[in-house]
């Protein structure tokens, strides 16, 4: 038998950056997604989670330190840049940044006719991305007579098509309604289930650790923390105190814990349903 | 933006914009080739119900569109026709229409008229997509075509922002008085400028996020029976052009 060997997709190792304007972006990054993961990255506004992503896809360039890809220090020629990113699938987190072309199957097909696909290969790829996110009969449609969640899912499309290895998403929920965040996080779990390593930036500490595998933390450029999701209900203290907040479901998990109504022997609840049904399990 | 609408909507956006196009350019060619105005007027009309009953778009749209255009075209045919004589004593200004220039200016409306007839079929039933798509299938320089999709893009985005900046203003009595008016819309202006500056630079990081090094590619759109609808374009054309130069 094989010993489960995790591999890391990216890893950034001491990167440094800073803006033109000598703001500060990376501050001495160390952070790794490893294959097959679901990974969050966690941070307040100007933590420095965009920055981090697009480092991720070869579009900032490390003031110093460096960036692996698969193990392999990346090198930044253009051959090794369309490479990356081209199996790297990066969504915006404004789908109006993302969506330049006008109509729905045209931006869906720029990233594979990037990549040089014969015409045939593109548009079977862009067919079956909109199908799999739903927008197939918006393909005619213009970009802007789109509502932003439909937004949102072309721009995914159009990710999709490139059939990336690894899928960052910069705040995929903001803007979306809960009904389409339920939907984004089915699609997202089917992605993964068919072998993609999943990347999500947010700020929703309860959607992280139901979600997730691992959770990062990012501050001020720097990531201060990575851990494994179901480690959380051990860490509310520093998870209080990074001020991302508690996850309720392990907050309330624990007091249950302390108070001695459910002993450490059951499963760890991750989800809301999970702790109704550990509450139901020890009531009968 | 109601043009925009119809040409996603019109029974003919499905015809292959090649055959809108050769369709168009024929009744430009024909109304710049008819001599008398009135022949010109006929093939202004047939170019209109072309475009009202072939195409189905509702004449109250289509003369609203008209309306702008036409409003120049008055003017410019008025300054054409009307001849000015200046004098040394009282009546300082005398305004008169000879003939010669009523023939001018009637001529010279009636071709704007009709091309513009042309023009408005292919505005009114063909998408700007379509109709770059067109473009860079004839090998128009990538440049030309990159700016006209970037821009037709971004102009709805504009189009938004401006929308929201105006209602976030107007909520804080921003139009409440001329003053504040001018005050407002100057910051509006300056805060376009900014965010055409950051939207250039987000739009250049997603093209580069998705393994752009280069020109735009698309995929360009499919449309059936394209054989067979640039015939009956080929065909319309020709029989407006025959039209303008028979002497009537």
């Amino acid at each position: 038998m094989m010993s489960p060997i995790t591999q890391n997709v990216i890893e950034l190792q001491q990167v440094d950056y800073r803006y033109p304007d000598g703001s500060r972006g990376l501050d001495g990054i160390s952070i790794a997604f490893e294959k097959g993961k679901k990974s969050t990255v966690l941070g307040l506004n100007g933590a420095g989670k965009t920055t981090l992503f697009l480092h991720c896809n070869g579009i900032l360039k490390p003031r110093s330190g460096r960036l692996l890809f698969y193990d392999t220090p990346f090198d930044y020629t253009r051959k090794s840049l369309c490479s990356l990113r081209s199996r790297v699938g990066l969504v915006f987190q404004n789908p109006d940044a993302q969506l330049f072309s006008a109509s729905v199957r045209e931006d869906v097909s720029f990233g594979p006719m990037n990549m040089g696909l014969p015409i045939a290969e593109v548009r079977s790829r862009v067919e079956e991305s909109l199908k799999s996110v739903g927008m197939l009969q918006f393909a005619e449609k213009p970009a802007h007579s789109l509502s932003y969640g439909q937004k949102k899912r072309v721009c995914i499309a159009g990710v999709l098509a490139m059939k990336p290895e690894i899928l960052i998403l910069d705040e995929p929920m903001a803007g979306l309604d809960v009904a389409m965040q339920q939907e984004l996080v089915g699609l997202l779990d089917e992605l993964h289930a068919t072998g993609i390593t999943v990347v999500i930036a947010t700020h929703d500490i309860d959607f992280a650790y139901q979600w997730a595998d691992k959770v990062n933390l990012l501050a001020e450029g720097r990531c201060i923390a990575s851990w494994d999701a179901c480690q959380l209900p051990e860490l509310l203290k520093e998870l209080s105190d990074s001020g991302v907040g508690v996850p309720k479901v392990a907050e309330l998990y624990r007091q249950l814990l302390d108070t001695g109504i459910i002993n450490q022997n059951l499963p760890i609840p991750r989800s809301h349903n999970d702790l109704l049904g550990l509450i139901n399990h020890i009531r009968n | 933006m109601l043009l925009e609408q119809l040409s996603y909507t019109n029974r003919w956006r499905r015809i292959h914009p090649g055959a809108k196009v050769l369709f168009a350019v024929c009744g430009v060619t024909a109304a710049s080739l008819s001599n008398t105005p009135s022949q010109t007027l006929i093939i202004s009309l047939l170019l209109t119900a072309t475009t009202v009953i072939g195409a189905k778009i509702p004449i109250g749209s289509y003369l609203k569109v008209l309306a702008a255009p036409m409003l120049f075209l008055l003017v410019s045919g008025l300054t054409l026709a009307v001849a000015v004589e200046v004098n040394n004593s009282y009546p300082w200004f005398v305004f008169s229409f000879p003939e010669q220039q009523q023939f001018l200016a009637l001529k010279v409306c009636s071709r704007s008229l009709g091309c513009m007839a042309a023009l408005l079929f292919l505005a009114f039933t063909t998408p700007l997509n379509d109709i770059i798509s067109l473009l860079r299938k004839f090998r128009c320089p990538s440049i030309l075509t990159d700016l006209m999709t970037l821009c037709f893009r971004t102009l709805f985005v504009f189009t938004d922002i401006i929308h929201d900046v105006s209602t976030a203003q107007s909520s804080r009595l921003g139009y409440a008085t001329t003053r504040n008016a001018m005050n407002s819309l100057g910051i509006m202006i300056a805060a376009l400028m900014v965010q055409v500056w950051q939207r250039s630079i987000m739009l250049h990081q997603s093209a580069l996020s998705r393994a752009n090094d280069g020109p735009l590619y698309f995929l360009t759109p499919e449309y059936p029976w394209a054989r067979s609808s640039m015939f009956a374009a080929a065909t319309a054309g020709t029989f407006l052009i025959i039209l303008a130069v028979l002497a009537l």
